[in-house]
C-alpha cells in the first residue's frame, strides 16, 4: 500500500480549521483557551493575519446585542421583516446572545472595539433594535497575534480542496500548495469549516471567499439548506466596484424629485426592495437616469452610515477608507455633479446545514 | 486592467504587500527578494498591498471604469435615457 507521504505533505492534528478569516481565528483562539493540550491547525489559502474577505476591509462594523437591546422584539422584528417567518427563532436567539460574549472575547484580545465615554458600547444611534459596534480594521493582525501565543499552528498559501471522510465523519482535507503544487494532505479528529461563504469578486470586499468551502461540503456529502443567496442590495455609482451604503435616501430623478419619501421608509436596515423598484417605475416613465446627490449622504440618512463610522478614532480604518474613497474620486471616470447610480447585488450564499451547535451532518 | 505599481528601489523585501494580498495576485521572487505582479488582472482593488507597505513602494491604480452591463437597456425600458 502507498503510504501518504509518496502522494503529497502528511498534517496531522487534532482540531483542522479551513480559513484563517474572522471566524477561524475566533474558533482556534477559543478552543486553544480552553484546552491548551489541543493542536489546533489553521489552513488559509492566503496569509493568515491578512486573510479574510470582510472584518478588515470592510466599514469595520459589527451587530452586537447590548444590554438593553430585547431579544424578543429583535426577533419579531426578523421575522415580520425578513425571511417571511421561515426564521429559526431558537437559533437566532443563540446568536444574539453570543454576540455579547463574542464582544468580550475580541477586546480581551486586542481588538480596538470602540465604546463611548460612559463605557457602553458605541452604537449606531439609528438602528432601534439592536446595536452596530465599531472596530478597528487591524482585527486580523491582533488575532493573529493572539493566535500565536496560544500556539496556533498556521499553515499558508494552501489551496484546501476536499474534505476527508470516513463513513458520515470528517476526518480531514487535502489541498495544495499554491505557490509550487505540492499536494498536501491533512488528517484531523474533528475539521471546522471556516471557509466563508460565495461570493468571489462581488466588490472590493467580498473577495475572499468563492464558496470553496461549501462546494466542498456539498461534494463530501454535508447536507445543505436554504440554498439562496443572502444578500443585501445596493447602490453603486458607475465605473467602480464600491457600494454606497445608505445612499437611498440621497437619489433624485431627471426631474429632480428626491425619491426618498416615494419609496424608502422612515428607517431601512440596508437598502430595501422599495427603492429599486422605485428606481425601476422611473426609468420606465422616462425620468432617469436616477442620480446621486453626495452631500446629502450623511444630511439626509437617517442611518447616518457615514458620520458613525467616521465619528470614531480608527487609524487603520481611517487610512483604509480615505486612500480607498481617494483612489475612486481620483480615477472613477464619472466625477459628475450628482453621478449616475446603478442598483448592485451583493450576494453571498451559506447553506452548509448546521444545528444549532454549528455541526453540520458530518458527526460522530 | 488595474495596475500595482512597486518602487523597487524603495522595497525593503518585508515581504507584507505578498503576505497582504488575499486573492494571490503578488507572488514573491526569492531570488530577487523582491515582490512580482503576477495576476494584476484578479486585482480586487482592496489596495491591502498599499497599505501594508512600511515603505510606501506599493501604489495601486485601479482602472475604472470597471465595465458594467447597462442595468436599463432600451430593449427593456424604451424610454430609458440609455444609449443602447
Amino acid at each position: 500500500m502507498t503510504s501518504l507521504e509518496k502522494i503529497g505533505e502528511v498534517f496531522t492534528t487534532d482540531v483542522l480549521i479551513l480559513g484563517a478569516g474572522l471566524s477561524g481565528f475566533i474558533v482556534a483562539n477559543r478552543i486553544k483557551e480552553l484546552n491548551s493540550k489541543l493542536d489546533v491547525l489553521i489552513v488559509e489559502k492566503s496569509t493568515a493575519g491578512f486573510a479574510g474577505s470582510k472584518a478588515n476591509k470592510g466599514a469595520g462594523v459589527m451587530w452586537v446585542m447590548q444590554e438593553g437591546d430585547d431579544f424578543d422584539k429583535f426577533r419579531e422584528y426578523y421575522c415580520r421583516n425578513h425571511g417571511h417567518f421561515l426564521e429559526d427563532q431558537e437559533l437566532l436567539e443563540k446568536v444574539c446572545a453570543t454576540t455579547r460574549t463574542m464582544v468580550e472575547h475580541l477586546e480581551r484580545w486586542g481588538v480596538d472595539i470602540k465604546r463611548e465615554a460612559d463605557g457602553r458600547l458605541a452604537r449606531m444611534e439609528a438602528i432601534p433594535l439592536w446595536s452596530l459596534c465599531a472596530y478597528d480594521l487591524d482585527i486580523m493582525d491582533r488575532l493573529r497575534k493572539v493566535a500565536v501565543k496560544l500556539g496556533v499552528k498556521m499553515i499558508d498559501k494552501t489551496q484546501f480542496v476536499e474534505i476527508l471522510t470516513q463513513g458520515k465523519r470528517a476526518v480531514g482535507a487535502v489541498g495544495f500548495n499554491i505557490l509550487d503544487g505540492t499536494y498536501r494532505i491533512f488528517k484531523a479528529k474533528s475539521v471546522v469549516l471556516a471557509t466563508g461563504s460565495c461570493c468571489w469578486m462581488v466588490t472590493n470586499m467580498w473577495s475572499g471567499a468563492r464558496g470553496d468551502g461549501i462546494a466542498a461540503a456539498y461534494r463530501a456529502g454535508a447536507e445543505m439548506r436554504n440554498a439562496e443567496f443572502s444578500n443585501f442590495y445596493n447602490l453603486g455609482v458607475r465605473g467602480n466596484m464600491s457600494a454606497l451604503v445608505g445612499s437611498q435616501y440621497a437619489l433624485y430623478n431627471s426631474e429632480g424629485e428626491y425619491l426618498a419619501p416615494k419609496y424608502c421608509a422612515d428607517f431601512e436596515v440596508d437598502i430595501d426592495i422599495g427603492i429599486l423598484l422605485g428606481m425601476e417605475k422611473e426609468v420606465m416613465e422616462g425620468k432617469g437616469p436616477i442620480v446621486f446627490e453626495e452631500t446629502e449622504l450623511f444630511a439626509n440618512n437617517p442611518l447616518a452610515a457615514g458620520g458613525f463610522l467616521f465619528r470614531w478614532k480608527r487609524p487603520v480604518a481611517e487610512k483604509f477608507w480615505t486612500t480607498l474613497m481617494g483612489k475612486e474620486a481620483k480615477y472613477n471616470a464619472d466625477h459628475a455633479w450628482r453621478p449616475e447610480v446603478y442598483p448592485m447585488f451583493i450576494g453571498e450564499m451559506s447553506c452548509v446545514k448546521a444545528d444549532h451547535d454549528m455541526r453540520t451532518t458530518f458527526h460522530r | 486592467m488595474h495596475t500595482i505599481k512597486i518602487d523597487m528601489e524603495k522595497c525593503t523585501g518585508c515581504k507584507k504587500c505578498y503576505k497582504a494580498c488575499f486573492v494571490d495576485v503578488i507572488r514573491w521572487d526569492d531570488t530577487e527578494d523582491k515582490p512580482i505582479v503576477k495576476y494584476p488582472e484578479e486585482c480586487a482593488t482592496c489596495n491591502w498591498c498599499e497599505l501594508s507597505c512600511p515603505v510606501n513602494a506599493v501604489e495601486v491604480i485601479p482602472d475604472n471604469p470597471v465595465p458594467i452591463p447597462e442595468p436599463y437597456p432600451k430593449s427593456f425600458y424604451p424610454k430609458s435615457r440609455a444609449t443602447s
